[in-house]
């Protein structure tokens, strides 16, 4: 399983529940962007991906150890 | 503490995890912490560090708190290259060798093992139950069960099993004894390498962890057979022990506080998971792991000259009274889905890659030793003896008792 959301100009933030261990670590950095539901991360429903900065955007996918977060320019 | 890092002003820490091993230090962590998170050790020639953000803060810094001199066995100088693997080394090599393991041990992957995993110790409970009267657990359980996961994930041949777990035995006393075994682990080096080789020749046709390693590419390169070596040997050594001194410390802890053990009993299947996360909080396998500063820092204000080892000590920053209340008692229903997570498993980037596999271990073994065998507890009279060292925090072995009969497998 996993979710994916685009952002305006293209990218894709994307989080692979297979790869998703639980350790928190994203939703611990970027409260407002991630959030942990029954042990997976998930994308805040409430979250404009579309104002998340590059710099966020690249910082959220270096900070999980288990790579579950990708951000991508390919359209899924 | 002085602000120039001078050591002879400075507040030393007083709590001697090496010299003064105890079972239950927690006092003697506590006092340290409120004196000073973060303190020289003379016990440990480290920079001891016992709150729980001190320990976030060093950890999730790994330019400056590196692990190229060891993490477990800290180095006089960095390791050469071709040792520097996973816990051992820092960005881009570890990100680049970490990504490559992490999908085949993520959490849903090894969720999936749990049903082999349920045979397995069930197996072993037969075989026990069969031969009637107590049993030693960490040596008949406790120990064969990660190591035969472990050795079948990284798709060692059956046959080879035995002898690979005797050697990774012996990779463990190494730790507590250096030098003692050493060829018999060149020995273990040159299997696997051998078995690299089988595996590169007969192509890419299982996706048991060695052949994923033996296949894998960094920037068009592979890595060459000692570099698997080297992570097979680490990741046995970090996976079999832990795992067999957390079951161990489980079944001691739950045995020292009666009154959560009776909680525990009266609903194991909805409780197990608390408590193992709970044992790996209070007295997990793994006290802490050392990083060594690559320049001038500070942790928590306190300065920290470059070169200095430090030792992020797990278990202090899990007895946090900052973040966990009433942080000295062993409490089985707390409610993890709410509590920040505990630190046994590490921090950042170096997150116990093993983590996933650990608790569906622990959780099959808890649950089922305490289903099946009624009564069961360590066998009055038997004094346990704690293991030597600073980095693992266990039992050498523990008699157990039962009430027969056993309750039968359940089958699924």
């Amino acid at each position: 399983m996993s979710m994916v959301r685009e952002t305006a100009t293209g990218r894709t933030l994307a989080i692979d529940h297979d790869r998703c261990s639980g350790t928190g670590y994203c939703q611990e950095h970027f409260p407002a962007v991630f959030t942990l539901i029954g042990s997976r991360a998930h994308i805040r429903d409430d979250v404009d991906i579309t104002m998340l900065t590059p710099e966020t955007l690249e910082e959220a996918e270096a900070i999980c150890p288990w790579f579950a977060i990708s951000v991508s320019d390919q359209p899924t | 503490m002085s602000v120039d890092g001078d050591r002879s002003t400075q507040e030393l820490a007083r709590y001697r995890p090496v010299s003064a091993k105890t079972v239950e230090p927690w006092e003697a962590i506590a006092a340290d912490r409120d004196r000073c998170p973060v303190a020289f050790s003379p016990d440990i020639d480290a920079f001891q560090v016992t709150s729980y953000p001190a320990v976030k803060e060093a950890l999730r810094n790994p330019r400056v708190f590196s692990n190229r001199w060891d993490s477990a066995t800290p180095q006089p100088a960095p390791l050469p290259l071709e040792d520097q693997v996973l816990a051992y080394t820092d960005p881009p090599r570890h990100t680049q060798q970490r990504k490559l393991l992490t999908a085949a041990l993520s959490a849903s992957r090894m969720e999936k093992l749990r049903p082999a995993m349920q045979r397995f110790v069930d197996d072993i409970i037969d075989g026990l139950v069969a031969r009637g009267g107590g049993f030693e657990v960490m040596s008949t359980l406790a120990r064969p069960f990660p190591a035969h996961m472990t050795a079948e994930l990284m798709g060692v041949p059956v046959d080879d099993r035995e002898q690979f777990i005797r050697y990774s035995e012996l990779a463990e006393l190494e730790t507590a004894f250096p030098g003692t075994y050493r060829d018999k682990l060149d020995e273990w080096a040159r299997y696997i390498e051998d078995l690299v080789e089988q595996r590169r020749a007969a192509g890419p046709e299982s996706d048991d962890l060695i052949t994923t390693m033996c296949f894998a590419q960094i920037d068009g390169q592979r890595f060459t057979a000692h570099e698997v070596s080297k992570m097979v040997m680490l990741l046995n050594a970090a996976g079999n022990t832990t795992t067999t001194t957390l079951i161990g410390n489980a079944i001691w802890l739950l045995d020292r506080y009666p009154e959560q053990k009776a909680l525990y009993l009266s609903d194991i299947e909805g409780r197990v998971e608390s408590l193992v996360e709970e044992t790996l909080r209070f007295d997990g396998p793994i006290h802490g792991l050392f990083r060594r500063t690559t320049e001038d820092s500070a942790v928590a204000g306190q300065p920290v000259p470059a070169g200095q080892q430090v030792f992020a000590c797990y278990a202090a920053a899990n007895h946090d009274p900052a973040v966990y209340h009433d942080p000295d008692r062993f409490l089985v229903d707390r409610d993890w889905k709410q509590l920040p997570a505990h630190l046994a498993f590490g921090y950042g980037i170096h997150h116990c890659i093993g983590a996933n596999l650990a608790r569906v271990e622990a959780q099959v073994a808890l649950a089922t030793l305490y289903r099946r065998l009624p009564g069961l507890r360590i066998r009055p009279g038997f004094t346990p003896e704690q293991v030597p060292g600073l980095i693992f925090r266990g039992w050498m072995g523990l008699e157990l008792a039962y009430d027969a009969p056993a309750l039968p497998r359940n089958h699924t």
